[in-house]
């Protein structure tokens, strides 16, 4: 439909040219006949003049000195000899000549011009046809998911209307290749997930399945049989640690879980995390403090409160796990032009400079003593930074204000 | 597949004989779509060089750079000209913010240059995004730098590129506004679908970037 409307548009617009330049010619032919009929009464009025007088010499010269023709006593004598104004005679046929010449030389002209108009209109209806295919092919190409086709560079940069045509349909092809990458990463994502995520568990179940089998042989004495009881119960712990973690990690990677966020305070969400870590600070007898201006209080942040608490909890248990016992840990709130700012700072063990960028990786475990001896998925941070990034926000790790413990620095964007 | 900016063995020599200095050496490098890449590297360890180089601002002694296939070095100058202009947005350390015109003005000229029509819905979402809608009408030097580095942001979005080339963004602000600019790039960069490639001397904020590349002496070791 949109073609057929263009055409027609086109096609009135032809016609209007057509129509213009025919009023030219008929307007440019009027205006010659006009001085042609103007040439042909002063030549009739020049001989009536002439005709009136004896002394042909006088008349002649004061003619030429420019005097004015007194031509009604001459027309008169013409008149007797059957030579009336505008009727037959040779001056008054050539001027029909000459404006028959005119007109004849302006149609054959006026038809040349309409020959080249419509080859040039062919010419670039031609044109225009080929570009256009060459766009429906790409466009085409897109659906197909094909975005290989580039664009050749001369179309994309000439300066013209369709030159920006192909600079959008360009950019309307990369936005799609795009979203079909990410939708191609996400199924990739999936999939490295599943083995990651039986990697992990293949260990665990091995070691208590040999502790089982050595409970299973009744020649244990009852101290033996206590510790591999113990070591049971210590690595089904462990089993079901990893196993809520790997859940949460599965639903958020498998988008089971969207992340909805709304206008909520994010000064209840702080709250929550803490209050999920207060007893396990307790028993270290680490305190946690909030440094915040008041107008936080207050503070409304588009986030999904669930998995922003999930997220600083995270965060708070590795800082309550990895410091000794009567040390602090402090929650800094900083009002931004667009972000909200908040340092997560404790007095622990602190961070190696080379694992700043890998504490956020997926399974990662820090190679320190202390870490080693801690029981952990490596999944805490991966998912921190995972639910910050959904929410467009910044996660990174830096060492403490005087080089002890660990600073993790959290923007959220406020709107 | 999926490569928006390849780089096959770039060297970049300057001077002769004994003056001569190796800036960039045999860099290859592949970029991926959507990616958020930091350089890192020491003052004259040649990022800025290898940056200037994928932006087409200067020539590489040998090698070649291709975005989207497209060899950049050999194209004609006034081609290069026009693709740096649609496809490439700069965000410089020192801002280059034209002074004698107001904000709003400074952020919708280069498509003004390359006649095109402003989308005014998209260049008010930005914005909005960076948090400047009410200093359209100031003039750049009224602005701190960390207003002004986000008017540059702007400036450099503004005209959808597909590349966003960033030298060094940060390295004149303070460390909270530092962490605040590189979170915008990042969150218009995912916003808008674009590849975001910046230098920095500070590794804790290549941090934030999806991948860092360590560049030491011209060549890159990481």
């Amino acid at each position: 439909m949109c073609g057929k409307m263009s055409s027609r548009t086109t096609k009135r617009k032809m016609i209007k040219q057509v129509a213009v330049s025919l009023l030219i010619f008929i307007l440019f032919d009027a205006a010659l006949i006009f001085i042609e009929y103007g040439n042909y009464k002063e030549k009739i009025n020049l001989l009536s003049t002439v005709v009136s007088q004896e002394d042909t010499v006088k008349i002649v010269t004061g003619i030429l000195k420019g005097e004015s023709l007194d031509y009604s006593e001459g027309e008169a004598i013409l008149k007797e000899y059957g030579f009336e104004r505008n009727r037959d005679n040779v001056i008054y046929r050539r001027f029909w000549m000459q404006c028959g010449k005119i007109i004849g030389l302006s149609i054959l002209l006026f038809g040349a011009e309409m020959i080249l108009f419509l080859i040039i209109t062919r010419k670039r209806e031609s044109r225009e046809i080929t570009e256009i295919k060459q766009l429906e092919k790409i466009v085409s190409d897109y659906r197909k998911e094909n975005f290989n086709d580039q664009i050749v560079s001369f179309r994309i940069f000439s300066n013209t209307e369709l030159g920006r045509l192909y600079l959008e349909i360009e950019a309307l092809g990369n936005t799609l290749q795009l979203l079909h990458k990410r939708m191609r990463a996400e199924k990739e994502e999936t999939k490295s997930l599943v083995t990651d995520i039986s990697h992990q568990l293949k260990t665990p179940v091995a070691a208590l399945k040999t502790s089982f089998e050595i409970l299973q042989n009744e020649n244990l004495i009852k101290e033996e049989q206590m510790e591999f009881t113990e070591r049971c119960n210590m690595q089904l712990r462990g089993i079901e640690n990893l196993l809520s973690a790997l859940v949460n990690i599965s639903r958020m990677e498998s988008g089971m879980i969207t992340i909805r966020p709304e206008e909520n305070y994010l000064f209840d969400t702080i709250l929550e995390a803490v209050n999920r870590v207060y007893e396990k600070a307790m028993n270290k007898h680490i305190s946690i403090e909030l440094d915040a201006d008041e107008t936080v209080e207050e503070l409304v942040v588009i986030h999904d409160p669930k998995w922003i608490a999930e997220a600083f909890i995270n965060i708070l248990e590795n800082a309550i796990k990895y410091s000794p016992e009567n040390t602090s840990i402090t929650i800094r709130v900083m009002n931004m032009t667009t972000f909200l700012r908040m340092e997560i700072e404790d007095q622990g063990i602190g961070i190696p400079k080379e694992e700043y960028n890998k504490v956020f990786q997926r399974f990662f475990r820090g190679s320190l003593e202390e870490v080693k001896k801690e029981s952990g998925s490596g999944v805490g941070l991966y998912l921190t930074r995972e639910i910050i990034n959904r929410h467009h926000g910044t996660i990174r790790v830096s060492a403490g204000k005087y080089g002890v413990g660990t600073v993790f620095t959290i923007q959220l964007p406020r709107a | 597949m999926d490569t928006i900016l390849k780089t096959e063995h770039l060297c970049k020599i300057y001077g002769t004989g004994n003056n001569l200095v190796n800036a960039v050496q045999d860099v290859n490098l592949s970029i991926e779509q959507g990616e958020f890449v930091t350089i890192v590297g020491k003052s004259g360890s040649g990022k800025s060089t290898l940056l200037h180089m994928l932006g087409g601002l200067d020539h590489p002694t040998s090698g070649s750079i291709f975005i989207r296939d497209q060899n950049l070095f050999q194209m004609k100058e006034e081609e290069r000209a026009v693709f740096r202009r649609r496809k490439i947005g700069f965000v410089f350390q020192a801002f280059n913010l034209i002074s004698s015109i107001n904000v709003w003005e400074n952020i919708v000229l280069p498509i003004g240059l390359d006649g095109r029509q402003v989308d005014e819905v998209f260049v008010e979402d930005i914005i909005k995004t960076l948090g400047i809608e009410n200093k359209l009408h100031n003039l750049p030097n009224t602005l701190s730098g960390g207003q002004q580095q986000r008017v540059a942001i702007a400036r450099a979005i503004a005209s959808k590129p597909d590349i966003i080339l960033a030298d060094e963004p940060t390295g004149n602000l303070d460390s909270k506004t530092s962490d605040e600019v590189v979170g915008l790039l990042k969150m218009s960069v995912q916003k808008y679908g674009q590849t975001l490639i910046m230098i920095t001397h500070d590794e804790d904020i290549a941090q934030i970037a999806d991948r860092t590349i360590v560049i030491e002496d011209g060549k890159v070791v990481r």
